[in-house]
C-alpha cells in the first residue's frame, strides 16, 4: 500500500471533481499560453493526443477515474459524453490553439470513459456468463420459442412498422450518406467531407471581424450598438449557437419549473399558462416580431438608449440565439416541471430529516433525482435548435448548417450538390449521437419514478419576502418577455401592431377593422388553398402515424424479444433526432431515384415523381410529416399501451381471445384518450412543420403547406405580408391552445414533451 | 377435468434461468401448490402451463396431448391472476360473460344459455345481484370473486391461481381459503396454485411442489413435505425449525443416532434417505418438544436454561441455551417462565428427521 494509493482511497468524490476542475484549468492555461505562438504541428498534437490517452487508461487501472463514477455520478457522467463530442469535432476540423489546448486536456478522461465502459461492459458479460446454468437449449428449440410470441397480428405490426420507417427514414438517410460520398471531378471520395469540414466557406477558425459587436453612428447623430456574433462558418455557428441555446433554455426552464413545481404564491396560476405560450409554434413570425421587439426602433432599443444613450439592434446570431431561447424554453420547462413532481416527497423529507436545506438540498437530492428528465428535454433544445430554419432565415443568419442546407435546395441545378449531403451527414452525427448518448443516460438513470408507493403529491411551499421578490422581479418580467412573440403575432394579426415601426418606434394604433387579415387567410382563395393544404396533409399523415404508433407502440410495449423491441423503438424515435433538414435531403434523392426507376414501367410518372416545378410534392409532405412527428404520436400510444396491465390481456388471451380481438376488442377502448391525444398533438406538430414544407413547397407552389406562404412572406417583408403572415399564426396558436385543452382537460394527458 | 405434466421444463431470461429442469405431474381434479419465495420460477411455471411463456427445454402435457406450443387461447385453462386483471371498462356482467361470447359459436350457446351461466357463475362465488357495477365499484374481495367467476364460468380444463388471496386483507384471505376449497372440491376441478405463504398452501392442497432459485425441490402432501423434508430448505420454508449439523455416529433399526456439531448432544432421528452420508442435518421442529422427561427409551432428555422468551398469545416461544446450541422451543401460555431458568425437554426421536446437509 503506498502512499499515492492512499491518499486517492481518502478522496472523497467532491474533492476529485474540485481537483478535476482545478488541473483542467491550470492545463489549460498552461497550454493556450506555451503552445497557441508555437502553432503546433499535427504530429505534435496527435502524439499529446495519444499520451492523454495513455494517461487516461493509466488511470483507469490504477483505479483514479471509476467506471462506477461514469455510470453514477451525474458531473462526470455528461462530462465523459461531451468530452467524446468535443474530441471528436475539433479532431475532425483540425482546431488549434486554444480549443485543441482544451481537447489535449481531456482526452484523459475521454480514454478514461471508453475504458472504463469497456472494463465494465467486460465485467458485466463475465459475471453474467457465471450464472449461466449448464442446460442449453438448442438454438432450433430456441427459434420455435421466440417465433412462438408472433401470431398474426404481430407479425402484421412489425413488418408494418419496420417497412414504413425502413423505406420511409432509413433508406432516404442512406441515400443522402450515399450521395455525400460522390465526388466532385478530380477527387477523392472523401472530398466532400474534407471541403465541408477543412475549409474556410464551412469551418473557419480566424474570422475577419472578432468583435461580436460593432457601434454604428447612425446619420442623426445617434450612436447604434448592433450585436450580431462572430462568425466561424457554418458548422461551430451552429454548435455555438445551439449549445448556447441549449444551456440558457435550460437554466431558465429549470427556475421556472422549479418555482412553479415547490411554490404556492398568488400569480402561480397565471404564470404557470404563460410559460406554456411560448411552446405555441408559430413559424417564422414569431421570429419576426422577437426581431421587431428587439430592433434598431423597437421597445428596448428605446430602453436603453433611455439609460445608456446607445440604441440596440440584435442581428444575425444573436438574434437567432435570444429567439430560440424564448422558443424552446417550455421544453424544458415542461420535462423539468413533470420531472420536479415525480420526485418522490419522502426523498426529499429525508434528506431535510439527515439535515440537509436549502441549496444544498436542492443539488444532492432534488436536482440529481429530476436531472434524466431535465436531459431529456435539454437534447430536444439541442437538436431543435440545430435544424431551426425559422429564426435563421428571418435574421438572415446564412452562416448555419440549417440555412446552408435550405439554400443546397434554392439553389440546385439539376441534383442537390453532395458536398450539402456531406453537411447533412455532419449535422445528422452531432444531432444523433448526442441523442443517442443522452438516451442512454437518460435510460440508466431514471430513477425518479423507481420509488413509489409513498404519497405523491409534491411539496408546495410559500417563499419568504425575498424569494416573492425574486419571482415578481426575474421570473415574471423573463415569462412576460418570453410570451411576447405569441403577444405580437396577435397584435399583428389584429392590425393593432404595424410590423413596420417608425422612426419614434413601434407604430400601435387602434384598428379600424381588426380581423381584414384573418378574414382575408380565411376567404382568398389562393391563400386560403395553403391553409387547405396543409390540414389535408396533417389529417391523412396523422391517420398514417396512429396506425403506425400502434403498430410500433404495441409491438415495444408487449414483445419479448427485447433487441427486436429496442431496435423497433429507436428506429420509432428517431425522428426527434434527425433533423428535418436531413429528411428533406434524402427525400429529395428518394424520390430522384424513385422517380427514374419507375418511369421505365410507367413512363408518365417521372414529372409526377421527379424532384422540379411538375413534382406533386403533396406526397412527400403526407410521408414526411408522417414520419417526422411519429415520434410524439409513438409516445402517447405508447404510454397507453404501458398503462395497461400485461395480464389484463392475458386475462381475455386465456379465455380464448386472439390477439387481434384482445388489442381492438380489450385495449383500444380502454386508451382511447392517449390514442387521440397522440393523434390531436401529431396534428398540430404536423401543421406547423417547417423544414420539409419550405424545402419542397417552391417546388410546386399549388401543393405547398401554410408554411412555405409564411416563409415566402415574411422574407421580404413588404406590404400586407407579415400582416397575412400573422393571420395565419394567429390561427395556428387558436388551434394549438384548443388542443392543448382538450389534452388537459378532456383526455386528462399531462402535456409534456419527455421524447427520449 | 385433465392430468397436467410437465417434463423437464426449463426457461431462460438472457442467462438467467427462471426455471430449471422441473417435472411433476398433476393428477386429475387434484389441488395443487406451487410453493416458494419470490423470484423462485413458480410464475413462470405457472405462465408456461397457461401458454404466455414457452419453455425453453421440455415439455407440457395436458392429458396426453403435448401443449408446448399450442397458443394461450386455444389451451381452455381459466386463469385468476394475481391482481384480478379485471377490465375496468367492462361491468361485472361483461367481464363473466366475455369468454363465453368468445366461444359462443363453438359451444353453440344461445344468449339466453350465456346469460343463464353468467348468473350462475355469479351465484356460484355468491356475487349475485352485482352484475352492473364496474370493478372499481367493488372491493378487493368482490373483484377477487368477480376474477373468480369468470375463470369458472367458461368449464376450463384447469383452473390456474396466482396468488389469488396475497391482497387481500388478513381475515378476508382466512375466509375465502375456506371458500376455495369448498368451491374446488364441489367443482372437482384441477386446480394449480401458485403461492409463497405456506400456511395457504398447506391449508388448500392436495399436494405441494416447492420450488426454489428455479428448481423443484420436493413434491408431496402437505404432510410429507413438513414431516419427512428431504432438503433443507423445504425444511427451513415450512413451518419453523432447530436445525443442527451433525455427524453420523450410529445406524440402527429405522433410526441414526448424530452427535450434534459443537456440542456433546447426541439425538436420535429418523430418515427418509437409504444411505445416509456422515454429514449430516438434524431437524427438530419445536412442536414436537415434549416438557418434562421421559417417553420411548430412544427418546433423548435434556436440559437446558431459558436464554430468551416471547409471549405471543396462543404460546410462548421460548429459545433454550444447550451447552452452546441454542433451541426453540414452544410452551403453553400459561406457563410462568423466567430467564435463567431450567427447562427439561424431551426429544421424540420418530419426529426428528436427519438429512444429508447440502
Amino acid at each position: 500500500m503506498n502512499i499515492t494509493r492512499l491518499w486517492v482511497g481518502s478522496l472523497r468524490r467532491e474533492d476529485l471533481t474540485l481537483f478535476g476542475t482545478g488541473t483542467a484549468l491550470l492545463l489549460a492555461s498552461l497550454l493556450i499560453n506555451a503552445l497557441q505562438p508555437l502553432e503546433i504541428s499535427k504530429v505534435v498534437s496527435y502524439a499529446l493526443m495519444l499520451l492523454g490517452f495513455t494517461v487516461g487508461s493509466v488511470m483507469v487501472v490504477k483505479g483514479l477515474y471509476r467506471y462506477d463514477y461514469i455510470r453514477y455520478s451525474f458531473t462526470l457522467s455528461f462530462l465523459s459524453v461531451i468530452t467524446l463530442l468535443y474530441l471528436f469535432l475539433t479532431l475532425l476540423i483540425e482546431a488549434y490553439g486554444v480549443p485543441q489546448a482544451f481537447a489535449v486536456f481531456l482526452t484523459p478522461l475521454a480514454g478514461a470513459s471508453i475504458v472504463g465502459y469497456l472494463h465494465g461492459k467486460l465485467r458485466e458479460k463475465g459475471g453474467m456468463l457465471k450464472v449461466g446454468s449448464l442446460r442449453k437449449p438448442d438454438l432450433r428449440r430456441r427459434l420455435r420459442a421466440t417465433l412462438y410470441q408472433l401470431d398474426t397480428t404481430m407479425w402484421f405490426f412489425l413488418l408494418f412498422g419496420f417497412l414504413y420507417l425502413t423505406v420511409f427514414m432509413v433508406l432516404p438517410i442512406l441515400l443522402v450518406l450515399t450521395y455525400s460520398f460522390t465526388p466532385p471531378a478530380g477527387g477523392g471520395w472523401w472530398s466532400n467531407f474534407y471541403n465541408v469540414l477543412r475549409t474556410v466557406s464551412y469551418v473557419n477558425l480566424n474570422p475577419i471581424v472578432k468583435e461580436w459587436w460593432s457601434v454604428v453612428n447612425l446619420p442623426n447623430g445617434q450612436r447604434l450598438l448592433v450585436v450580431r456574433g462572430v462568425d466561424y462558418g457554418p458548422i461551430i455557428n451552429s454548435l455555438i449557437v445551439a449549445s448556447v441555446v441549449t444551456v440558457f433554455a435550460t437554466a431558465l426552464g429549470i427556475v421556472v419549473a422549479f418555482v412553479l413545481a415547490r411554490y404556492k404564491f398568488p400569480g402561480h396560476t397565471l404564470l404557470r399558462v404563460l410559460a406554456l405560450m411560448p411552446l405555441f409554434n408559430t413559424p417564422f413570425i414569431n421570429s419576426f416580431v422577437v426581431k421587431l421587439i428587439w430592433g434598431q426602433d423597437g421597445p428596448i432599443s428605446s430602453l436603453i438608449e433611455l439609460i445608456f444613450g446607445y440604441k440596440l439592434r440584435l442581428e444575425g446570431y444573436v438574434g437567432v440565439i435570444l429567439t430560440q431561447i424564448i422558443t424552446f424554453f417550455p421544453i424544458v420547462y415542461l420535462n423539468a416541471y413533470n420531472s420536479f413532481l415525480n420526485v418522490d416527497p419522502s426523498t426529499e423529507e429525508q434528506a431535510e430529516n439527515l439535515g440537509a436545506k436549502g441549496f444544498k438540498l436542492f443539488r444532492s437530492v432534488t436536482l440529481p433525482l429530476a436531472l434524466p428528465g431535465i436531459a431529456a428535454g435539454a437534447i430536444l433544445v439541442f437538436v431543435f435548435s440545430l435544424e431551426d430554419l425559422g429564426a435563421p432565415i428571418v435574421f438572415n443568419a446564412q452562416n448555419l448548417m440549417s440555412y446552408r442546407i435550405f439554400r443546397g435546395f434554392q439553389t440546385a441545378t439539376g441534383l442537390i450538390s453532395p458536398e450539402i449531403a456531406a453537411l447533412g451527414v455532419i449535422l445528422l452525427m452531432i444531432t444523433l449521437v448526442s441523442f443517442l448518448a443522452i438516451r442512454n443516460y437518460v435510460s440508466m438513470r431514471s430513477y425518479a419514478m423507481i420509488s413509489r408507493g409513498g404519497r405523491l403529491s409534491p411539496r408546495v411551499r410559500c417563499p419568504g419576502p425575498l424569494g416573492l421578490l425574486a419571482i415578481y422581479l426575474a421570473v415574471f418580467p423573463v415569462i412576460l418577455f418570453a410570451i411576447l412573440p405569441q403577444l405580437g403575432v396577435i397584435l399583428i394579426s389584429l392590425d393593432v401592431l404595424k410590423p413596420y415601426p417608425t422612426a419614434t418606434g413601434l407604430d400601435i394604433r387602434i384598428p379600424e377593422n381588426p380581423f381584414m387579415y384573418l378574414t382575408k387567410v380565411l376567404s382568398d382563395s389562393t391563400i386560403y388553398s395553403y391553409l387547405l393544404n396543409t390540414f389535408t396533409y396533417a389529417g391523412i399523415s396523422v391517420l398514417i402515424a396512429v396506425f403506425l404508433a400502434t403498430a410500433v407502440g404495441y409491438s415495444v410495449s408487449r414483445l419479448k424479444i427485447k433487441w427486436l423491441a429496442n431496435v423497433l423503438d429507436s428506429l420509432a424515435t428517431s425522428p426527434l433526432a434527425i433533423p428535418g433538414l436531413v429528411i428533406a435531403l434524402g427525400y429529395y434523392y428518394f424520390f430522384y431515384i424513385l422517380a427514374n426507376a419507375l418511369s421505365y414501367v410507367f413512363p408518365g410518372i417521372y414529372a409526377d415523381l421527379s424532384p422540379g416545378p411538375t413534382f406533386k410534392t403533396w406526397v412527400v409532405f403526407i410521408i414526411a410529416f408522417s414520419v417526422r412527428r411519429l415520434p410524439y404520436v409513438v409516445r402517447s400510444v405508447f404510454a397507453g399501451f404501458q398503462q395497461v396491465h400485461e395480464n389484463l390481456e392475458e386475462a381475455a388471451m386465456n379465455l380464448g381471445a386472439t390477439r387481434i380481438k384482445v388489442v381492438f376488442g380489450v385495449i383500444f377502448p380502454l386508451i382511447v384518450g392517449y390514442i387521440l391525444s397522440g393523434a390531436l398533438l401529431g396534428f398540430i406538430y404536423m401543421a406547423t412543420e417547417v423544414t420539409t414544407s419550405v424545402t419542397f413547397g417552391g417546388m410546386n407552389s399549388a401543393y405547398a403547406p401554410m408554411t412555405y406562404y409564411m416563409a415566402q412572406n415574411i422574407v421580404g417583408a413588404a406590404g400586407q405580408g407579415p400582416m397575412l403572415v400573422a393571420a395565419m399564426g394567429t390561427i395556428l396558436i387558436m388551434i394549438q391552445l384548443v388542443v392543448v385543452i382538450i389534452v388537459v382537460y378532456v383526455f386528462k394527458q399531462r402535456y409534456a414533451f419527455i421524447g427520449v | 377435468m385433465t392430468k397436467i405434466r410437465l417434463e423437464n421444463i426449463s426457461k431462460y431470461y438472457g442467462n438467467v434461468v427462471a426455471v430449471d429442469d422441473v417435472s411433476f405431474e398433476v393428477r386429475k381434479g387434484e389441488f395443487f401448490a406451487i410453493l416458494g419465495p419470490s423470484g423462485c420460477g413458480k410464475t413462470t411455471t405457472l405462465r408456461i402451463i397457461a401458454g404466455f411463456e414457452v419453455p425453453d427445454i421440455g415439455r407440457v402435457y395436458f392429458d396426453d396431448e403435448d401443449v408446448t406450443f399450442v397458443k394461450p387461447y386455444k389451451r381452455n385453462t381459466a386463469m385468476v391472476f394475481q391482481n384480478y386483471a379485471l377490465w375496468p371498462h367492462m361491468t361485472v356482467y361483461e367481464n363473466v360473460a366475455y369468454g363465453l361470447k368468445l366461444r359462443k359459436k363453438e359451444l353453440n350457446l344461445t344468449d339466453a344459455d350465456i346469460d343463464r351461466m353468467v348468473k350462475e357463475a355469479l351465484e356460484l362465488v355468491r356475487l349475485s345481484g352485482l352484475e352492473n357495477r364496474y370493478p372499481l365499484q367493488l372491493s378487493g374481495g368482490q373483484q377477487q370473486r368477480v376474477a373468480l367467476a369468470r375463470a369458472l364460468v367458461v368449464r376450463p380444463r384447469a383452473l390456474l391461481l396466482d396468488e389469488p388471496l396475497s391482497n387481500l386483507d388478513a381475515k378476508l384471505r382466512i375466509e375465502m381459503r375456506e371458500e376455495l376449497k369448498k368451491l374446488q372440491r364441489s367443482l372437482n376441478l384441477t386446480t394449480i396454485y401458485v403461492t409463497h405463504d405456506q400456511l395457504e398452501a398447506m391449508s388448500l392442497s392436495d399436494r405441494i411442489a416447492v420450488l426454489n432459485k428455479g428448481r423443484l425441490m420436493q413434491v408431496g402432501t402437505p404432510q410429507e413435505l413438513y414431516f419427512r423434508p428431504k432438503n433443507l430448505f423445504v425444511a427451513d420454508f415450512l413451518g419453523r425449525s432447530n436445525i443442527y449439523s451433525g455427524e453420523v455416529v450410529a445406524k440402527g433399526e429405522g433410526y441414526v443416532e448424530v452427535k450434534l456439531e459443537d456440542s456433546d448432544l447426541i439425538v436420535r432421528g429418523v430418515t427418509p434417505f437409504e444411505n445416509i452420508p456422515k454429514k449430516v442435518a438434524v431437524i427438530i421442529r419445536p412442536e414436537i418438544i415434549r416438557l418434562g422427561e421421559g417417553g420411548d427409551d430412544m427418546d433423548v432428555s435434556v436440559r437446558g436454561v431459558v436464554d430468551f422468551a416471547m409471549f405471543i398469545g396462543d404460546k410462548v416461544e421460548a429459545r433454550l441455551k444447550i451447552g452452546k446450541i441454542s433451541m426453540l422451543i414452544y410452551l403453553p401460555n400459561t406457563y410462568n417462565i423466567r430467564l435463567g431458568d431450567e427447562v427439561k425437554l424431551t426429544l421424540p426421536w420418530r419426529n426428528i428427521v436427519v438429512i444429508p446437509s447440502d
